[in-house]
């Protein structure tokens, strides 16, 4: 069993005490509520652009991007591009121009996502908005908060102190829970979005720095790149071919290719990185306009890479050989040695380093087709302990907990500034001083840890928790993606409309979530809780499938709704609608533009390169 | 060993008087820090290691720790100076 040296602890605790050392310095830096919730708009945007790939990647990308290398191969890089950078380069170059620029009649500029609903559409819209969007960060948060916890325990990396307390399991997981989860909120409480996005920069250089030996041990270990590919299952290195044929086993995530490029590309990038609230108020935070356009841009660059460092390492966990329980006989000196090695049963049964899934008796978990079914989530954690030697293995450490902590935290920062803008100010005490909506914000900040908290110890009894996230995703991103879209665009959409598309989108995941179950799964978190209509190929095309159709749905829900109510005065929509300033060069012709474009050819070029 | 994280105030004037004083806290300080004080940790773990095989069986008897150790230390030191830089840029205005 693994277990921590004393210099894995000192990084640990040293990372903890610079997190929190954020926090205290720049607590005098916080003299207003906008200097908590924004940072006091005076960020540069290179900070604003590492801090927003930092948030982008919190406990369950980070997992989850180990897993999917596990499960779907290099593929999953190419997903993972495709799904984040055609967004981020139209949200840098068309959506936070417009987000950033807008301000009320009053010339107060907008705080949140719902904010500016509300000065585009109406208070309903808002309303609507920030109390899905708030439920949803804080739901998300609580479940990436067990994903780790759940992780870390399972590394019996902690196994030491808590036998050294007499602490039963439970316990030890609830305080692996609540330990970061308290450390997040001393910081945010203490400096508001600034702290957070100084620890989003600190997180991204640990990740880096933490994953980096890893990735190069690892394709040491495996004798290069030929190596690797001739360690695993054919396929799993081709990044385009097999996936874009789409044939039921053609390739282990079976999309077919146009579902896969409007489903990842359009509407779940976009529902992230266009819409999603805790990713763009980095962006909200920067200096000025064109800081705030480069920090996606910036972003967007960064993403080209970084998915290699996050996706080779769960490659790597396929590659090597599994565990077994082995007995070494040995003599010496005419003794004779019986050396046991003993490896769960979960651990035996799994492939590679990925283990499998076990029940509450310990014992590995069989799926409907009599395969087993693996834990793909311990692959990234799994290898960090195959191949960091104690010391780095702290840093290894440090970087997990760093990715929960600022996904955590922006979580937390982006509900309650949506809490004190768009819900105390805007509807609870309409007089608000300054101080008030600080303090509010605050409390917003403690409340938001607890239901968090709350919704981690509830995942405790859910077993799927990746299906739980897509589809709140779903849910809520992708019908606001498909109305901000509109709203952004054409002057005719109506705060009606976009309601009843907000609605209408949601029902509609419902709906397709309820009538739709994977070939070889139980109806119920997996889909087909109403009734069996149509089985996708994978969780993944469900996932994909419901928030497509959630998009499409508020798309046409909105755009039919508007154009039967009456629209507002053009005069009133001045800043809060795209439109072409005459006296800038066009769109295309600016530097950013250039910049995306290379972005997106580098990313092409990458993911042709790594096949 | 991080008090020099405590920055000196710099002023700037803004519209309102309450307000008139800006602190800047530039964060690659931080970051400078964080990395020289690890990298240090790492390659003093990684010296005193250096003889133990057991310990590098994980790293294809590679000392990972002095290596990477020494990398971050020197990543550590070029940001605090990009850091002390930019701070003394912010509060000179």
């Amino acid at each position: 069993m693994p277990v921590l040296a004393s210099a894995d602890w000192l990084i640990l605790l040293i990372y903890s005490f610079f997190a929190l050392s954020a926090g205290l310095s720049l607590a005098p830096t916080i003299d207003g509520s906008r200097d908590y919730l924004e940072a006091g708009r005076k960020l540069p945007g290179w900070l604003c652009g590492l801090a927003l790939t930092g948030a982008s990647m919190g406990s369950l990308e980070v997992l989850g991007m180990g897993a999917a290398g596990a499960k779907y191969g290099l593929a999953s890089m190419s997903l993972f591009a495709l799904g984040s950078i055609p967004a981020m380069l139209f949200a840098a170059l068309v959506l936070v121009p417009v987000f950033y620029g807008a301000a009320s009649a009053a010339g107060a500029q907008v705080r949140s996502i719902p904010e500016y609903l509300g000065l585009r559409f109406d208070q309903k819209t808002r309303a609507l908005t920030a109390g899905l969007f708030t439920a949803m960060a804080l739901f998300t948060a609580g479940i990436s908060l067990y994903a780790m916890a759940r992780v870390v325990v399972a590394l019996h990396v902690f196994d030491s102190v808590a036998n050294g307390l007499n602490l039963p399991p439970t316990v030890t997981l609830l305080l692996a829970m609540a330990l970061p989860l308290l450390l997040v909120l001393a910081y945010v409480l203490l400096g508001g979005l600034a702290a957070a996005m100084y620890n989003q920069l600190l997180q991204f250089c640990a990740l880096v720095a933490g994953l980096l030996p890893v990735v190069l041990l690892g394709l040491k270990r495996t004798g290069g790149w030929s190596g690797l590919k001739a360690s695993l299952p054919a396929g799993f290195l081709h990044s385009w071919s097999r996936v874009s044929t789409g044939a039921a086993g053609g390739h282990p995530m079976s999309i077919g290719a146009v579902w896969m490029v409007l489903g990842i590309g359009i509407v779940m990038g976009g529902g992230l990185w266009c819409t999603d609230f805790r990713l763009l108020q980095m962006v909200m935070a920067a200096k000025n306009a064109s800081a705030a356009r480069r920090a996606p841009l910036l972003a967007a660059a960064l993403r080209v890479f970084v998915p290699l460092l996050l996706i080779l390492p769960g490659l790597f966990a396929l590659s090597l050989p599994t565990p077994r329980t082995t007995i070494v006989i040995h003599n010496e000196n005419g003794a004779i040695y019986h050396e046991i090695t003993v490896v769960p049963a979960a651990v035996e049964a799994g492939q590679g380093l990925v283990p499998a899934k076990t029940d509450a008796a310990g014992n590995p978990v069989k799926g409907a087709d009599g395969q087993v079914v693996l834990d793909y989530a311990m692959a990234m954690p799994n290898v960090l302990l195959a191949f960091l030697p104690s010391g780095l293995l702290g840093l290894g450490l440090a970087a997990l907990l760093a990715c929960l902590m600022s996904g955590v935290a922006a979580s937390l920062t982006a509900s309650n500034t949506v809490f004190a803008c768009d819900i105390y100010q805007a509807f609870l005490k309409k007089d608000a001083s300054d101080k008030q909506i600080l303090k509010a914000a605050r409390w917003a900040a403690v409340g938001g840890t607890v239901l968090a908290f709350a919704a981690g110890c509830a995942a405790l009894r859910v077993s799927d928790l990746f299906e739980t996230v897509v589809l709140v995703f779903a849910l809520v991103n992708a019908p606001l993606f498909a109305t901000l879209l509109l709203g952004v665009f054409s002057k005719r959409i109506t705060g009606h409309g976009a309601f009843a598309g907000l609605l209408a989108g949601a029902a509609a995941a419902l709906v397709h979530h309820g009538t739709a179950l994977p070939l070889g799964e139980q109806r119920g978190i997996h889909g087909g809780w109403i009734a069996v209509l149509h089985h996708p190929a994978s969780d993944m095309a469900l996932g994909v499938g419901t928030a497509a159709f959630a998009f499409v749905v508020s798309l046409v829900v909105t755009a039919g709704v508007s154009v039967c109510t009456k629209a507002r005065p053009e005069s009133e929509l001045a800043g809060l609608v795209q439109s072409p300033d005459p006296a800038k060069a066009a769109w295309w012709k600016q530097p950013e533009a250039l910049a995306g474009a290379i972005i997106f050819l580098a990313a092409i070029a990458v993911n042709l390169i790594v096949r | 060993m991080a008090k020099k994280t405590k920055t000196e105030l710099a002023t700037k004037s803004t519209a309102t008087p309450a307000s008139n004083r800006t602190i800047y806290v530039d964060p690659r300080i931080a970051v400078g820090m964080f990395f020289t004080l690890t990298g240090t940790i790492l390659s003093a773990f990684g010296l005193s290691t250096r003889a133990r095989t057991d310990v590098y069986v994980k790293s294809l008897g590679l000392d990972a720790n002095l290596w990477w150790g020494l990398a971050l230390l020197v990543f550590g030191i070029v940001m605090l100076a990009f850091g002390r830089r930019g701070q003394a840029r912010m509060e000179k205005g």
